[in-house]
Protein backbone atom coordinates (compact mmCIF):
# COMPACT_ATOMS: atom_id res chain seq x y z
CA UNK A 1 0.00 0.00 0.00
CA UNK A 2 2.78 2.38 0.84
CA UNK A 3 4.42 1.79 -2.50
CA UNK A 4 1.15 2.40 -4.29
CA UNK A 5 0.61 5.72 -2.57
CA UNK A 6 4.20 6.59 -3.31
CA UNK A 7 3.59 5.86 -6.99
CA UNK A 8 0.49 8.00 -6.90
CA UNK A 9 2.49 10.82 -5.44
CA UNK A 10 5.12 10.45 -8.11
CA UNK A 11 2.47 10.47 -10.81
CA UNK A 12 0.55 13.37 -9.35
CA UNK A 13 -0.35 15.73 -12.16
CA UNK A 14 0.51 19.37 -12.03
CA UNK A 15 -1.90 21.88 -10.56
CA UNK A 16 -1.92 25.63 -10.89
CA UNK A 17 -0.16 25.85 -7.55
CA UNK A 18 2.54 23.46 -8.73
CA UNK A 19 2.89 25.50 -11.88
CA UNK A 20 3.34 28.73 -9.94
CA UNK A 21 5.91 27.01 -7.75
CA UNK A 22 7.77 26.07 -10.91
CA UNK A 23 7.73 29.70 -11.97
CA UNK A 24 9.18 30.81 -8.67
CA UNK A 25 11.79 28.06 -8.46
CA UNK A 26 12.93 27.50 -12.02
CA UNK A 27 12.33 30.68 -13.99
CA UNK A 28 15.69 32.13 -13.00
CA UNK A 29 17.60 28.98 -13.80
CA UNK A 30 15.85 28.48 -17.09
CA UNK A 31 16.47 32.08 -18.06
CA UNK A 32 20.11 31.72 -17.09
CA UNK A 33 20.47 28.61 -19.19
CA UNK A 34 18.72 30.18 -22.17
CA UNK A 35 20.64 33.42 -21.92
CA UNK A 36 24.00 31.66 -21.82
CA UNK A 37 22.96 29.34 -24.62
CA UNK A 38 21.51 31.95 -26.96
CA UNK A 39 23.52 34.97 -25.73
CA UNK A 40 20.54 37.09 -26.59
CA UNK A 41 18.33 38.61 -23.89
CA UNK A 42 15.11 38.86 -25.89
CA UNK A 43 15.46 35.37 -27.28
CA UNK A 44 16.07 34.03 -23.80
CA UNK A 45 12.98 35.78 -22.45
CA UNK A 46 10.84 34.53 -25.28
CA UNK A 47 12.05 30.99 -24.82
CA UNK A 48 11.37 31.08 -21.09
CA UNK A 49 7.90 32.47 -21.62
CA UNK A 50 7.04 29.99 -24.31
CA UNK A 51 8.30 27.11 -22.16
CA UNK A 52 6.10 28.16 -19.26
CA UNK A 53 3.21 28.74 -21.63
CA UNK A 54 3.50 25.20 -22.85
CA UNK A 55 3.85 23.86 -19.34
CA UNK A 56 0.64 25.61 -18.39
CA UNK A 57 -1.20 24.28 -21.41
CA UNK A 58 -0.09 20.72 -20.75
CA UNK A 59 -0.08 20.79 -16.98
CA UNK A 60 -2.78 18.15 -16.98
CA UNK A 61 -0.35 15.71 -18.59
CA UNK A 62 2.81 16.66 -16.70
CA UNK A 63 3.98 14.99 -13.54
CA UNK A 64 4.09 17.59 -10.81
CA UNK A 65 7.59 16.48 -9.87
CA UNK A 66 8.90 16.71 -13.43
CA UNK A 67 8.15 20.34 -14.03
CA UNK A 68 11.74 21.44 -14.12
CA UNK A 69 12.95 18.85 -16.61
CA UNK A 70 9.84 19.50 -18.71
CA UNK A 71 10.65 23.21 -18.83
CA UNK A 72 14.29 22.68 -19.72
CA UNK A 73 13.38 20.11 -22.35
CA UNK A 74 10.87 22.40 -24.01
CA UNK A 75 13.13 25.40 -23.88
CA UNK A 76 16.15 23.47 -25.15
CA UNK A 77 14.34 22.06 -28.17
CA UNK A 78 12.76 25.37 -28.96
CA UNK A 79 16.17 26.96 -28.89
CA UNK A 80 17.57 24.29 -31.20
CA UNK A 81 14.69 24.81 -33.62
CA UNK A 82 15.09 28.55 -33.45
CA UNK A 83 18.80 28.35 -34.11
CA UNK A 84 18.27 26.10 -37.06
CA UNK A 85 15.90 28.63 -38.57
CA UNK A 86 18.10 31.62 -38.00
CA UNK A 87 21.78 31.13 -37.88
CA UNK A 88 22.24 34.21 -35.76
CA UNK A 89 24.45 32.42 -33.27
CA UNK A 90 27.30 31.95 -35.70
CA UNK A 91 27.61 35.68 -36.07
CA UNK A 92 27.60 36.20 -32.35
CA UNK A 93 30.28 33.64 -31.77
CA UNK A 94 32.70 35.77 -33.68
CA UNK A 95 32.29 38.76 -31.42
CA UNK A 96 33.65 37.33 -28.15
CA UNK A 97 36.80 36.13 -29.87
CA UNK A 98 37.82 39.57 -31.02
CA UNK A 99 36.90 40.94 -27.60
CA UNK A 100 39.10 38.34 -25.98
CA UNK A 101 42.03 39.28 -28.07
CA UNK A 102 41.81 42.92 -27.05
CA UNK A 103 41.39 42.18 -23.36
CA UNK A 104 44.70 42.74 -21.58
CA UNK A 105 44.21 40.89 -18.32
CA UNK A 106 41.25 38.56 -18.52
CA UNK A 107 39.85 37.16 -15.39
CA UNK A 108 39.61 33.40 -15.26
CA UNK A 109 35.84 33.51 -15.32
CA UNK A 110 35.83 35.76 -18.33
CA UNK A 111 38.24 33.47 -20.11
CA UNK A 112 36.01 30.56 -19.29
CA UNK A 113 33.04 32.41 -20.72
CA UNK A 114 34.96 32.98 -23.89
CA UNK A 115 35.99 29.35 -23.99
CA UNK A 116 32.35 28.41 -23.53
CA UNK A 117 31.41 30.56 -26.50
CA UNK A 118 33.83 28.63 -28.64
CA UNK A 119 32.05 25.35 -28.02
CA UNK A 120 29.45 24.17 -30.41
CA UNK A 121 25.82 24.51 -29.52
CA UNK A 122 25.34 21.01 -28.18
CA UNK A 123 28.53 21.03 -26.12
CA UNK A 124 27.68 24.37 -24.58
CA UNK A 125 24.17 23.33 -23.67
CA UNK A 126 25.38 20.15 -22.04
CA UNK A 127 28.01 21.99 -20.02
CA UNK A 128 25.43 24.52 -18.87
CA UNK A 129 22.93 21.86 -17.93
CA UNK A 130 25.59 20.01 -15.99
CA UNK A 131 27.24 22.97 -14.27
CA UNK A 132 24.33 25.36 -13.82
CA UNK A 133 21.62 22.92 -12.95
CA UNK A 134 23.58 19.90 -11.78
CA UNK A 135 21.71 17.46 -13.98
CA UNK A 136 23.04 13.93 -14.28
CA UNK A 137 24.02 12.45 -17.60
CA UNK A 138 20.78 10.55 -17.64
CA UNK A 139 18.70 13.67 -17.01
CA UNK A 140 20.61 15.62 -19.60
CA UNK A 141 19.95 12.81 -22.03
CA UNK A 142 16.26 13.05 -21.23
CA UNK A 143 16.25 16.78 -21.90
CA UNK A 144 18.35 16.79 -25.02
CA UNK A 145 17.18 13.53 -26.54
CA UNK A 146 20.66 12.00 -26.42
CA UNK A 147 21.54 8.74 -24.78
CA UNK A 148 23.72 8.67 -21.72
CA UNK A 149 26.86 7.65 -23.61
CA UNK A 150 26.48 10.49 -26.07
CA UNK A 151 26.07 12.92 -23.22
CA UNK A 152 29.14 11.58 -21.50
CA UNK A 153 31.32 11.68 -24.61
CA UNK A 154 30.11 15.12 -25.64
CA UNK A 155 30.65 16.55 -22.19
CA UNK A 156 34.10 15.07 -21.89
CA UNK A 157 35.16 16.51 -25.21
CA UNK A 158 33.80 19.86 -24.17
CA UNK A 159 35.72 19.75 -20.89
CA UNK A 160 38.95 18.91 -22.62
CA UNK A 161 38.39 21.70 -25.12
CA UNK A 162 37.70 24.17 -22.34
CA UNK A 163 40.80 23.07 -20.46
CA UNK A 164 42.97 23.43 -23.52
CA UNK A 165 41.70 26.94 -24.13
CA UNK A 166 42.32 27.96 -20.53
CA UNK A 167 45.81 26.55 -20.60
CA UNK A 168 46.59 28.22 -23.93
CA UNK A 169 45.46 31.62 -22.69
CA UNK A 170 47.49 31.26 -19.52
CA UNK A 171 50.56 30.35 -21.54
CA UNK A 172 50.15 33.33 -23.86
CA UNK A 173 49.71 35.72 -20.96
CA UNK B 1 37.61 -1.41 -12.74
CA UNK B 2 40.15 0.78 -11.03
CA UNK B 3 41.81 4.02 -11.97
CA UNK B 4 45.31 3.95 -13.48
CA UNK B 5 47.56 6.11 -15.64
CA UNK B 6 45.82 4.96 -18.80
CA UNK B 7 42.26 5.82 -17.82
CA UNK B 8 42.66 8.51 -15.19
CA UNK B 9 41.35 11.29 -17.47
CA UNK B 10 37.93 9.65 -17.78
CA UNK B 11 37.79 9.24 -14.02
CA UNK B 12 38.82 12.85 -13.55
CA UNK B 13 36.03 14.01 -15.84
CA UNK B 14 33.47 11.84 -14.11
CA UNK B 15 34.80 13.15 -10.81
CA UNK B 16 34.29 16.81 -11.65
CA UNK B 17 30.92 16.01 -13.22
CA UNK B 18 29.87 14.39 -9.92
CA UNK B 19 28.96 11.19 -11.66
CA UNK B 20 30.91 8.97 -9.30
CA UNK B 21 29.73 7.36 -6.13
CA UNK B 22 31.37 7.97 -2.80
CA UNK B 23 33.69 4.98 -3.10
CA UNK B 24 34.85 5.94 -6.58
CA UNK B 25 35.42 9.52 -5.57
CA UNK B 26 37.57 8.36 -2.71
CA UNK B 27 39.45 6.15 -5.15
CA UNK B 28 40.22 9.11 -7.42
CA UNK B 29 41.38 11.27 -4.53
CA UNK B 30 43.68 8.52 -3.32
CA UNK B 31 45.07 8.13 -6.83
CA UNK B 32 45.90 11.82 -7.06
CA UNK B 33 47.70 11.66 -3.74
CA UNK B 34 49.77 8.80 -5.00
CA UNK B 35 50.52 10.66 -8.29
CA UNK B 36 51.10 14.35 -7.49
CA UNK B 37 52.17 15.07 -11.05
CA UNK B 38 48.53 14.53 -12.11
CA UNK B 39 47.10 16.84 -9.49
CA UNK B 40 47.58 19.80 -11.80
CA UNK B 41 45.64 17.93 -14.48
CA UNK B 42 42.69 17.48 -12.17
CA UNK B 43 42.88 21.13 -11.07
CA UNK B 44 42.81 22.27 -14.71
CA UNK B 45 39.72 20.21 -15.38
CA UNK B 46 38.07 21.63 -12.25
CA UNK B 47 38.55 25.09 -13.66
CA UNK B 48 36.32 24.19 -16.59
CA UNK B 49 33.31 24.02 -14.31
CA UNK B 50 31.15 27.02 -15.12
CA UNK B 51 29.63 28.80 -12.16
CA UNK B 52 26.08 30.08 -12.66
CA UNK B 53 25.85 33.87 -12.82
CA UNK B 54 23.51 35.83 -10.61
CA UNK B 55 20.84 36.33 -13.21
CA UNK B 56 17.19 36.83 -12.33
CA UNK B 57 14.27 36.52 -14.65
CA UNK B 58 12.43 39.78 -14.03
CA UNK B 59 9.08 38.83 -15.51
CA UNK B 60 7.99 36.08 -13.16
CA UNK B 61 4.77 37.85 -12.24
CA UNK B 62 3.63 37.74 -15.84
CA UNK B 63 4.11 33.98 -15.85
CA UNK B 64 2.01 33.29 -12.77
CA UNK B 65 -1.39 31.83 -13.49
CA UNK B 66 -4.65 31.16 -11.78
CA UNK B 67 -6.69 28.00 -12.17
CA UNK B 68 -9.89 29.87 -13.00
CA UNK B 69 -8.42 32.42 -15.27
CA UNK B 70 -5.86 32.02 -17.93
CA UNK B 71 -4.00 35.01 -16.64
CA UNK B 72 -4.18 36.69 -13.29
CA UNK B 73 -5.06 39.86 -15.13
CA UNK B 74 -6.99 38.68 -18.18
CA UNK B 75 -6.83 40.37 -21.48
CA UNK B 76 -10.44 41.55 -21.52
CA UNK B 77 -9.82 43.54 -18.35
CA UNK B 78 -7.10 45.38 -20.19
CA UNK B 79 -9.61 46.17 -22.91
CA UNK B 80 -12.17 47.44 -20.45
CA UNK B 81 -9.50 49.52 -18.78
CA UNK B 82 -8.52 50.93 -22.15
CA UNK B 83 -12.15 51.78 -22.91
CA UNK B 84 -12.54 53.54 -19.57
CA UNK B 85 -9.34 55.43 -20.21
CA UNK B 86 -10.71 56.64 -23.53
CA UNK B 87 -13.94 57.66 -21.82
CA UNK B 88 -12.06 59.70 -19.27
CA UNK B 89 -9.83 61.19 -21.95
CA UNK B 90 -12.89 62.11 -23.99
CA UNK B 91 -14.51 63.78 -21.01
CA UNK B 92 -11.34 65.67 -20.27
CA UNK B 93 -11.10 66.72 -23.90
CA UNK B 94 -14.62 68.10 -23.85
CA UNK B 95 -13.92 69.98 -20.67
CA UNK B 96 -10.76 71.48 -22.08
CA UNK B 97 -12.49 72.24 -25.35
CA UNK B 98 -15.11 74.17 -23.41
CA UNK B 99 -12.48 76.25 -21.70
CA UNK B 100 -10.66 76.88 -24.95
CA UNK B 101 -13.90 77.85 -26.62
CA UNK B 102 -14.50 80.48 -23.98
CA UNK B 103 -11.06 81.94 -24.47
CA UNK B 104 -11.46 82.08 -28.25
CA UNK B 105 -14.76 83.94 -28.17
CA UNK B 106 -14.78 87.34 -29.87
CA UNK B 107 -15.33 90.58 -27.99
CA UNK B 108 -18.76 91.74 -26.92
CA UNK B 109 -19.46 93.84 -30.05
CA UNK B 110 -18.90 90.98 -32.36
CA UNK B 111 -20.89 88.77 -30.04
CA UNK B 112 -23.93 90.93 -30.61
CA UNK B 113 -23.53 90.41 -34.31
CA UNK B 114 -23.20 86.72 -33.72
CA UNK B 115 -26.42 86.73 -31.75
CA UNK B 116 -28.20 88.41 -34.63
CA UNK B 117 -26.80 85.89 -37.03
CA UNK B 118 -27.86 83.11 -34.74
CA UNK B 119 -31.33 84.59 -34.60
CA UNK B 120 -31.52 84.21 -38.35
CA UNK B 121 -30.81 80.56 -37.90
CA UNK B 122 -33.86 80.16 -35.69
CA UNK B 123 -36.12 79.21 -38.53
CA UNK B 124 -38.65 76.51 -39.09
CA UNK B 125 -36.96 73.19 -38.63
CA UNK B 126 -37.48 72.10 -42.21
CA UNK B 127 -35.19 74.83 -43.50
CA UNK B 128 -32.52 73.99 -41.01
CA UNK B 129 -32.75 70.40 -41.94
CA UNK B 130 -32.22 71.27 -45.59
CA UNK B 131 -29.21 73.41 -44.81
CA UNK B 132 -27.52 70.67 -42.91
CA UNK B 133 -28.44 67.80 -45.14
CA UNK B 134 -25.02 67.75 -46.67
CA UNK B 135 -23.25 67.56 -43.35
CA UNK B 136 -25.69 64.88 -42.25
CA UNK B 137 -24.86 62.76 -45.23
CA UNK B 138 -21.16 63.07 -44.59
CA UNK B 139 -21.62 62.10 -40.99
CA UNK B 140 -23.56 59.00 -41.98
CA UNK B 141 -20.93 58.01 -44.43
CA UNK B 142 -18.22 58.34 -41.83
CA UNK B 143 -20.15 56.24 -39.39
CA UNK B 144 -21.02 53.58 -41.92
CA UNK B 145 -17.50 53.29 -43.20
CA UNK B 146 -16.02 52.77 -39.79
CA UNK B 147 -14.83 49.22 -38.83
CA UNK B 148 -17.62 47.29 -37.15
CA UNK B 149 -15.76 45.03 -34.74
CA UNK B 150 -12.52 44.64 -32.87
CA UNK B 151 -11.68 48.30 -33.08
CA UNK B 152 -13.07 51.60 -32.09
CA UNK B 153 -16.18 52.14 -34.10
CA UNK B 154 -16.50 55.80 -33.71
CA UNK B 155 -15.10 58.53 -31.62
CA UNK B 156 -15.08 62.23 -31.60
CA UNK B 157 -17.62 62.65 -34.41
CA UNK B 158 -21.08 63.32 -33.09
CA UNK B 159 -23.87 61.57 -34.91
CA UNK B 160 -27.52 61.84 -34.13
CA UNK B 161 -29.48 59.63 -36.42
CA UNK B 162 -32.67 57.67 -36.50
CA UNK B 163 -33.31 54.64 -38.64
CA UNK B 164 -36.19 55.02 -41.10
CA UNK B 165 -39.40 53.88 -39.56
CA UNK B 166 -37.79 52.55 -36.44
CA UNK B 167 -39.74 52.80 -33.23
CA UNK B 168 -37.75 54.09 -30.33
CA UNK B 169 -39.97 52.32 -27.87
CA UNK B 170 -40.23 49.11 -29.79
CA UNK B 171 -41.04 46.18 -27.47
CA UNK B 172 -38.89 43.77 -29.42
CA UNK B 173 -35.70 45.53 -28.47
CA UNK B 174 -32.87 43.76 -26.76
CA UNK B 175 -32.70 43.64 -22.95
CA UNK B 176 -30.43 46.61 -22.67
CA UNK B 177 -32.76 48.57 -24.88
CA UNK B 178 -35.80 47.55 -22.87
CA UNK B 179 -34.10 48.56 -19.67
CA UNK B 180 -33.23 51.92 -21.09
CA UNK B 181 -36.73 52.41 -22.45
CA UNK B 182 -38.26 51.64 -19.08
CA UNK B 183 -35.98 54.09 -17.39
CA UNK B 184 -36.70 56.65 -20.05
CA UNK B 185 -40.42 56.35 -19.49
CA UNK B 186 -39.90 56.91 -15.79
CA UNK B 187 -37.92 60.06 -16.37
CA UNK B 188 -39.54 61.42 -19.47
CA UNK B 189 -40.24 65.10 -19.21
CA UNK B 190 -43.24 66.92 -20.59
CA UNK B 191 -41.20 68.56 -23.31
CA UNK B 192 -40.55 65.24 -24.94
CA UNK B 193 -44.18 64.25 -24.98
CA UNK B 194 -45.15 67.55 -26.55
CA UNK B 195 -42.37 67.49 -29.03
CA UNK B 196 -44.02 68.11 -32.40
CA UNK B 197 -41.25 66.23 -34.11
CA UNK B 198 -41.13 62.68 -32.82
CA UNK B 199 -37.93 61.00 -33.73
CA UNK B 200 -39.59 58.46 -35.96
CA UNK B 201 -40.98 61.21 -38.17
CA UNK B 202 -37.55 62.29 -39.23
CA UNK B 203 -35.79 59.46 -40.91
CA UNK B 204 -32.18 59.89 -41.93
CA UNK B 205 -31.72 62.90 -39.70
CA UNK B 206 -28.17 63.39 -38.59
CA UNK B 207 -26.13 66.24 -37.34
CA UNK B 208 -22.53 66.90 -36.67
CA UNK B 209 -21.28 69.30 -34.08
CA UNK B 210 -18.15 71.16 -34.85
CA UNK B 211 -15.10 69.38 -33.60
CA UNK B 212 -13.14 72.56 -33.06
CA UNK B 213 -16.03 73.94 -30.96
CA UNK B 214 -15.69 77.35 -32.55
CA UNK B 215 -18.80 77.39 -34.63
CA UNK B 216 -21.97 77.76 -32.63
CA UNK B 217 -24.20 74.79 -32.36
CA UNK B 218 -27.03 76.84 -33.81
CA UNK B 219 -25.86 75.45 -37.12
CA UNK B 220 -27.22 72.13 -36.06
CA UNK B 221 -30.68 71.19 -37.17
CA UNK B 222 -33.16 72.12 -34.55
CA UNK B 223 -34.63 68.67 -34.54
CA UNK B 224 -31.25 67.20 -33.91
CA UNK B 225 -30.66 69.59 -31.05
CA UNK B 226 -33.97 68.69 -29.51
CA UNK B 227 -33.14 65.04 -29.68
CA UNK B 228 -29.72 65.59 -28.26
CA UNK B 229 -31.06 67.51 -25.34
CA UNK B 230 -34.17 65.59 -24.52
CA UNK B 231 -33.15 61.97 -24.47
CA UNK B 232 -30.61 61.45 -27.14
CA UNK B 233 -31.14 58.80 -29.73
CA UNK B 234 -27.90 57.12 -30.57
CA UNK B 235 -28.45 54.43 -33.12
CA UNK B 236 -26.40 51.32 -33.22
CA UNK B 237 -27.01 50.52 -36.82
CA UNK B 238 -25.35 47.17 -36.98
CA UNK B 239 -25.89 44.63 -39.68
CA UNK B 240 -29.19 43.52 -38.21
CA UNK B 241 -30.52 47.05 -38.40
CA UNK B 242 -31.25 47.28 -34.70
CA UNK B 243 -30.78 50.49 -32.85
CA UNK B 244 -30.17 51.22 -29.19
CA UNK B 245 -31.53 54.11 -27.22
CA UNK B 246 -29.27 55.72 -24.74
CA UNK B 247 -31.00 58.14 -22.47
CA UNK B 248 -28.83 60.04 -20.05
CA UNK B 249 -31.60 60.10 -17.49
CA UNK B 250 -31.71 56.32 -17.45
CA UNK B 251 -28.15 56.14 -16.30
CA UNK B 252 -27.84 59.18 -14.14
CA UNK B 253 -30.66 60.14 -11.84
CA UNK B 254 -32.26 63.52 -12.49
CA UNK B 255 -29.85 66.22 -11.51
CA UNK B 256 -29.64 69.95 -11.87
CA UNK B 257 -28.11 69.23 -15.21
CA UNK B 258 -31.02 67.07 -16.29
CA UNK B 259 -33.46 69.72 -15.09
CA UNK B 260 -31.60 72.19 -17.16
CA UNK B 261 -31.80 69.84 -20.08
CA UNK B 262 -35.55 69.52 -19.64
CA UNK B 263 -35.99 73.25 -19.48
CA UNK B 264 -33.79 73.62 -22.46
CA UNK B 265 -35.83 71.17 -24.39
CA UNK B 266 -39.05 72.69 -23.24
CA UNK B 267 -37.97 76.11 -24.37
CA UNK B 268 -36.88 75.08 -27.81
CA UNK B 269 -39.04 72.11 -28.61
CA UNK B 270 -41.18 73.18 -31.52
CA UNK B 271 -41.77 76.72 -30.34
CA UNK B 272 -38.97 78.27 -32.35
CA UNK B 273 -37.38 79.90 -29.34
CA UNK B 274 -33.65 79.86 -28.82
CA UNK B 275 -32.88 77.34 -26.14
CA UNK B 276 -30.34 79.57 -24.48
CA UNK B 277 -33.07 81.80 -23.06
CA UNK B 278 -33.60 79.30 -20.28
CA UNK B 279 -30.13 78.36 -19.24
CA UNK B 280 -28.08 80.71 -17.12
CA UNK B 281 -25.87 78.05 -15.60
CA UNK B 282 -22.25 77.58 -16.52
CA UNK B 283 -21.11 74.95 -18.93
CA UNK B 284 -22.03 71.42 -18.04
CA UNK B 285 -20.94 68.07 -19.32
CA UNK B 286 -22.60 64.73 -19.23
CA UNK B 287 -21.36 61.34 -20.16
CA UNK B 288 -22.85 57.89 -20.31
CA UNK B 289 -21.13 54.56 -20.41
CA UNK B 290 -23.13 51.41 -21.06
CA UNK B 291 -21.51 48.00 -20.85
CA UNK B 292 -23.50 45.24 -22.48
CA UNK B 293 -22.06 42.03 -21.06
CA UNK B 294 -24.20 39.87 -23.33
CA UNK B 295 -22.99 41.35 -26.58
CA UNK B 296 -19.58 42.34 -25.13
CA UNK B 297 -19.98 45.92 -26.18
CA UNK B 298 -19.21 49.18 -24.49
CA UNK B 299 -21.11 52.19 -25.71
CA UNK B 300 -20.56 55.71 -24.63
CA UNK B 301 -22.00 59.14 -25.12
CA UNK B 302 -20.67 62.53 -24.20
CA UNK B 303 -22.55 65.74 -24.21
CA UNK B 304 -21.07 69.08 -23.38
CA UNK B 305 -23.31 72.11 -23.07
CA UNK B 306 -21.23 75.20 -23.42
CA UNK B 307 -22.09 78.74 -22.49
CA UNK B 308 -20.30 82.03 -22.65
CA UNK B 309 -18.03 83.42 -19.93
CA UNK B 310 -19.75 85.11 -16.96
CA UNK B 311 -18.75 88.60 -18.06
CA UNK B 312 -20.39 88.04 -21.39
CA UNK B 313 -23.42 86.34 -19.97
CA UNK B 314 -25.76 89.20 -20.85
CA UNK B 315 -24.38 89.84 -24.30
CA UNK B 316 -23.93 86.21 -25.19
CA UNK B 317 -26.89 84.79 -23.41
CA UNK B 318 -28.09 83.26 -26.63
CA UNK B 319 -24.88 81.54 -27.56
CA UNK B 320 -25.07 77.93 -26.55
CA UNK B 321 -23.19 75.09 -28.01
CA UNK B 322 -23.53 71.37 -27.62
CA UNK B 323 -20.62 69.07 -28.23
CA UNK B 324 -21.51 65.44 -28.60
CA UNK B 325 -19.32 62.40 -28.95
CA UNK B 326 -20.48 58.87 -29.44
CA UNK B 327 -18.45 55.68 -29.50
CA UNK B 328 -18.88 51.98 -29.27
CA UNK B 329 -16.46 49.13 -28.66
CA UNK B 330 -16.86 45.46 -29.36
CA UNK B 331 -15.01 43.44 -26.73
CA UNK B 332 -14.14 40.10 -28.12
CA UNK B 333 -11.97 37.48 -26.37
Amino acid sequence: MRNTSGDNNRKRLMTAEDYNDCVKQYADGLYRFMLKSTRHVEDARDLVQSAFEKLWEHRGDVNALKGKSYLFTIAYHKMIDQNRKSRRMEFREILPESAAESRPAPHLRKVLEEALDRLNERQRSLVLLKDYEGYSYEEIGGITGLNESQVKVTLHRARVQLKQYLVSVENVL
Amino acid sequence: MTINRNNYEEYFLLYIDRELGDAERQMVEDFVRRHPDLEKELAALRQTVVLPPDLVFEHKEALLRDEKERRLFPLYLWRIAAALLIVLAGGWFLMMAGKTGKQDQPPADSLKIAVKKDAKHVKPSTELKTENRESSASAKKTYADFPRSGTLRKTGVPVIRQQPGSDLLSPDSNPVQQKLIAAKQNHRNPAETTNPHPAGDFPQTAATANQDNRQPSMDLPEIARNEMLSGTTIPQSDQTGKSEILNPSTINPPSPDSDERSAFSKGSGGKGQPPSTINDQPSTAQSILVFDSKNKTVSGFFKKLLSGPPEDAVADNHRKRVSVSVFQFNLKK
